[in-house]
């Protein structure tokens, strides 16, 4: 978290020269404490908020990297994204959430735990990065960033319908049930339609009225805070995933 | 014409999502029945229809996954309603049948049914077969009810079988105190200590306020909770963590099916259902009574469960090869032509 965090200031401060050693330094060692968690736990590192905080902060550093190589986010703003979303994604897991690991409860006990939840966490990185791109492009270049957080959602996409689906074939099995409309449920459908939406909007309108692309990728992503957060932690959203809080 | 079917797209995708963010808000029971309501029923028949016509647009000819990904939706929608209690009712006021869309079977150990009931308990129907319930299990996580781990080298310090009554002399001159114990054991952040105290009288969730006293003289507080879980300050010296004896780590009703009485036996396990005679048979709970324990099996029926299945191969090749794989061969080719 800490050098994560030192990566971000690294963008702004030019004595920070170490940017990018601090930024290997923060994928190292969350990928470390993960392993370290994994080794102790009664099962994936999956179950817990905590164990899913661990689990993006270790996912961060190989699709930060994907995104560099593969789609050329190597822009000031796609840097500081990376250092910012690592200390934002490890502080909960350090600071806020109990990390002492539970025996899985029956229900957990299948093949499409690790899938389902796995695919959306790679989804959500994916989404925040675009999220952070739409955010930074409301400001300051905004067609060169839409097209970046487009690229971005459609590389997320498909990891979102699949975790949608797996998690719909799951419940079919567990409880005989496709879909249970349980909040979460929800939310993540919410999430699927909202980003759908964008596509649609996209192709009928394309750049034509950029900034209401890029409120749509914030919608986006405040209702993928809600489904990842907000649901597992209020105590107002009542269902099957209140587990995982 | 295009412009037309893609705005309207965005407009119901838009409030599919408002649909969906309203009804989390009214908690799962209630939005089964908002979802499946009459009005819903109609949205659904509404956006399946505008889904078959826009497949008729011209732009799919040159789009094949984008096709896979729209018939995947309109397929899934489809079986979805197919299989639904309310088109179920339907056909079974207008075609005289009386299949079961959902219910449950409650059996005791060496007793025998076919009666299915709904979730108040009135029977809906029974099965074309009976199911015997042979025997019902449940296996728990072996761990101690009580244990307690050096934090640092994860060394087991102490186990107990139960929460002690009164204060228990450990090795290494420990000493163990129990200082509450409640029906709903919530904690409360006070001047950033945690302060237990009694949650609301409706949700059980039963667990202990511990108290480890050390030689040095130092007290250290932990709380755990009989369903699994526990907290202490980050500062503490070890882990105490509670499995309670009742902490299930599987279920299991071993059935034996009786139709045109050939026998055959199946095990029915939480994430392990039984496909039978176009129903889904799962392990959905279990109580006690005076008699001893009895299984609840789920039963659902299997219409529209190809309809959906196919749908959902479909929606993900067509996310797959429209998202990834086109991007991919477009990316390709440009780098080819700009190398040529």
């Amino acid at each position: 978290m800490v050098f994560y965090a030192l990566s971000a200031a690294g963008v702004f401060l030019p004595a920070l020269r170490m940017r990018r050693l601090f930024w290997k330094a923060g994928c190292i060692a969350s990928a470390a404490a993960w392993l370290f968690h994994w080794f102790r736990a009664f099962g994936f590192p999956l179950q817990t908020m905590f164990e899913i905080f661990l689990t993006l902060g270790m996912l961060l550093g190989p699709l930060s990297w994907f995104c560099r190589r593969w789609l050329g986010m190597t822009d000031p703003l796609s840097e500081l994204a990376e250092g910012l979303l690592g200390f934002c994604i490890l502080f909960p897991a350090g600071f806020v959430f109990p990390e002492y690991p539970r025996p899985l409860p029956p229900a957990l006990q299948s093949p499409f735990f690790i899938p389902h939840v796995g695919t959306y966490m790679f989804a959500y990185i994916l989404l925040a990065h675009a999220a952070v791109q739409a955010a930074g492009g409301l400001f300051a270049a905004p067609v060169q960033r839409e097209y970046r957080a487009f690229r971005l959602v459609r590389l997320a996409f498909p990891f979102l319908t699949m975790g949608l689906i797996l998690g719909s074939i799951w419940a079919k099995i567990a409880w005989g049930d496709w879909w249970s409309w349980d909040p979460k449920e929800l939310w993540s459908l919410a999430c699927w339609l909202i980003y759908l939406a964008y596509f649609h909007w996209r192709a009928d309108f394309g750049v034509r009225y950029v900034n209401a692309n890029l409120w749509m990728l914030l919608v986006g992503f405040l209702a993928v805070l809600c489904t990842l957060l907000l649901v597992n932690l209020s105590t107002f959203f009542k269902g099957l995933h209140n587990y995982a809080g | 014409m295009r412009h037309f079917w893609l705005l309207t797209s965005v407009i119901l995708l838009g409030l599919w999502a408002i649909l969906c963010i309203y009804g989390s808000f009214l908690g799962s029971q209630s939005a089964v029945f908002f979802f499946q309501s009459l009005p819903l029923f109609f949205f659904w028949v509404i956006f399946d229809l505008f889904l078959l016509f826009s497949l008729m647009n011209t732009h799919f000819r040159t789009h094949p996954f984008l096709f896979m990904l729209h018939s995947g939706v309109l397929m899934v929608i489809s079986g979805g309603l197919w299989g639904s209690p309310k088109a179920q009712d339907w056909r079974n006021r207008f075609g005289r049948t009386s299949e079961i869309v959902k219910g449950y079977l409650i059996l005791s150990e060496q007793e025998e049914t076919n009666k299915v009931y709904d979730a108040s308990g009135r029977q809906i129907g029974s099965l074309p077969f009976d199911l015997y319930l042979e025997q019902f299990t449940i296996t728990y996580y072996d761990n101690p009810a009580l244990s307690i781990l050096d934090k640092n080298t994860r060394q087991n310090l102490c186990t107990l079988q139960q929460i002690p009554e009164g204060p228990v002399e450990l090795e290494g001159g420990l000493r163990l105190e129990v200082l509450g114990r409640y029906k709903n054991l919530q904690l409360r952040r006070q001047q950033g200590l945690a302060v237990p105290e009694e949650g609301p009288a409706q949700i059980r969730n039963p667990g202990f306020e511990l108290k480890l006293l050390w030689p040095d003289g130092t007290e250290e507080y932990y709380y755990v909770w009989e369903r699994n879980g526990f907290w202490m300050p980050s500062s503490n010296r070890c882990i105490v963590s509670y499995s309670a004896p009742q902490m299930p780590r599987q279920y299991e009703s071993r059935i034996v099916l009786r139709q045109n009485g050939k026998p055959t036996v199946h095990s029915i396990r939480v994430n392990h259902p039984l496909f039978y005679g176009g129903y889904t048979f799962f392990q959905q709970s279990w109580r006690e009574n005076e008699k001893g324990c009895y299984t609840i099996l789920g039963v659902v029926s299997n219409r529209g469960v190809p309809a959906v299945l196919t749908g959902y191969c479909l929606v993900m090749l067509g996310a797959a090869g429209h998202f990834w794989l086109v991007p991919l061969v477009k990316t390709i080719r440009k780098e080819h032509r700009h190398s040529d």
